[in-house]
Parts: structure tokens; C-alpha cells; sequence
């Protein structure tokens, strides 16, 4: 019973240590509520070093991955017939978005994400929170940006699914 | 917009074409922030602003009141 409490309380401490990085990085490329993908890279922070392997055994790091988010942002837009000159041209200069003082506030992928990490206990993980649990639950979303973002880095989904399964199985 | 024949208007691929979608919305809020940067170094009131985006006052204040006026040097 102490031993389930106690890793409650954990646990809580690692979703507001992941909500507020997730939001912190979200909101330094201009987004006012974080994704899925924020939620990675929130997941590449925590000291329990599990996501970085993940990326690790892809031959990924997290610095990869957000300038491939930054592409498939481009990408996108430049299939929609947006040159690269407008695309540049709307990333110059914008006006920095103010420190949340509102109820924390997710984009709905994020909010998917910590639904999803809610959901752990009921599918009997067990353990700590760490951050390929985040990985896993990012990973079962078959579009949006982290999935695309994967997808240009070279990384097709049964391959980033292993690497999780094989981090997950190191962990339990 | 320059018109190419990716157009996500014109692709077929549904997964595409919201991709684009979500990166316009995302590019337009960046616009719309920079064109309300601008507005209030020339001095429009929330008034105008807001009549310019089509929402009302309340609306635009409380979404984009953070918005500082750019200042040139």
C-alpha cells in the first residue's frame, strides 16, 4: 500500500516535470499548448534516461528530431504552395508568447498523451513513470507530427516500436 | 501563395493534406501575431485590431494581448 502511494506521488512529480517542459518547448516555437510531440521531447529530459536510449538505439537525438519537426512543418506548408520564402518570413520575428498563468493547457494530442500515461496502471505496467512510457504511448498514434517527423528521419514505426518494446522490456 | 502541383488543396492523400492544414493554422497564428506587433507600433486601438481580424475586442485582447508593439530602431 506505501509502496503504491509512494510511486503515486512519483509519478505525479514526472507528469508535472514532463508538462512543464513539454510546455516550456512548445512554447519556444511559438505554440501556446503543447503536443504529442512537445511531450517527446519533454520525455528526452527526464533523468531517468530512458527515451534518450530509445532515440539512441534509432541513431537519433533529440536535436535531430526537433529540426525534423521544424521540416515537416515546412514541408507541410510547401505542399499547401507556401514557398520557402513565406515560410521564412513568418518564423522571423515573432512576438514571444506570454508565460502561462492559466490552468495548464495541452493541445489535444498532448492531452492524448497524458490520458494515455494515465491509462499505464490499467494495462499493468508497473515500475516507476520513466520516459519510454511516453515514447510508447506517442508511438501508437499513427499521424500528426512525431510520426511524420520519424517517418523523414528514416525511422518507419515497427522500427521505432521495437526500440521501445526493447527499452520497456530493460525496464521492467 | 504560389500554386504548385503539390497543392494540398489538390492532393489525394487525406494524411497530407492535414498535415498542411495544421502547419497553416500554426504559420497563421504566427502571422497574426506579428501583424498585431506591428498594428500597435503604429498606434491602432484594440478596437481596430479586432474589427481588422473579425472577432470582437474582448476576443482579441484576451487572445493577443501579449502582444507587444514592435519597436524599430
Amino acid at each position: 500500500m506505501l509502496k503504491k502511494l509512494t510511486q503515486t506521488f512519483r509519478d505525479m512529480g514526472t507528469i508535472k516535470t514532463l508538462c512543464e517542459a513539454a510546455e516550456r518547448i512548445a512554447n519556444a516555437e511559438h505554440q501556446a499548448a503543447p503536443g504529442a510531440e512537445h511531450f517527446v521531447l519533454a520525455a528526452l529530459e527526464l533523468p531517468d534516461g530512458s527515451a534518450a536510449r530509445v532515440f539512441s538505439k534509432l541513431g537519433i537525438d533529440g536535436g535531430t528530431f526537433r529540426e525534423a519537426l521544424r521540416e515537416v512543418h515546412r514541408v507541410s506548408l510547401r505542399a499547401a504552395g507556401v514557398s520557402p520564402e513565406q515560410i521564412a518570413g513568418s518564423e522571423r520575428d515573432v512576438p514571444p508568447l506570454p508565460r502561462p498563468v492559466e490552468l495548464y493547457n495541452a493541445a489535444p494530442s498532448g492531452e492524448a498523451v497524458l490520458k494515455g500515461l494515465a491509462a499505464l496502471r490499467k494495462r499493468g505496467v508497473t515500475g516507476p513513470l520513466v520516459g519510454v512510457h511516453v515514447l510508447e504511448v506517442v508511438s501508437a498514434m499513427q499521424h500528426g507530427p512525431s510520426a511524420r517527423a520519424f517517418a523523414l528521419l528514416g525511422r518507419d514505426a515497427p522500427t521505432v516500436l521495437a526500440a521501445i518494446e526493447s527499452e520497456m522490456a530493460m525496464a521492467a | 501563395m504560389n500554386q504548385t502541383p503539390h497543392d494540398a488543396s489538390e492532393t489525394d492523400d487525406p494524411d497530407q493534406a492535414f498535415a498542411s492544414v495544421v502547419a497553416l493554422r500554426l504559420m497563421a497564428d504566427r502571422l497574426e501575431r506579428k501583424a498585431v506587433a506591428e498594428a500597435l507600433a503604429r498606434g491602432w486601438s484594440w478596437a481596430r485590431i479586432a474589427q481588422a481580424l473579425g472577432v470582437s475586442k474582448q476576443a482579441a485582447h484576451k487572445r493577443l494581448s501579449s502582444v507587444a508593439p514592435i519597436i524599430k530602431t
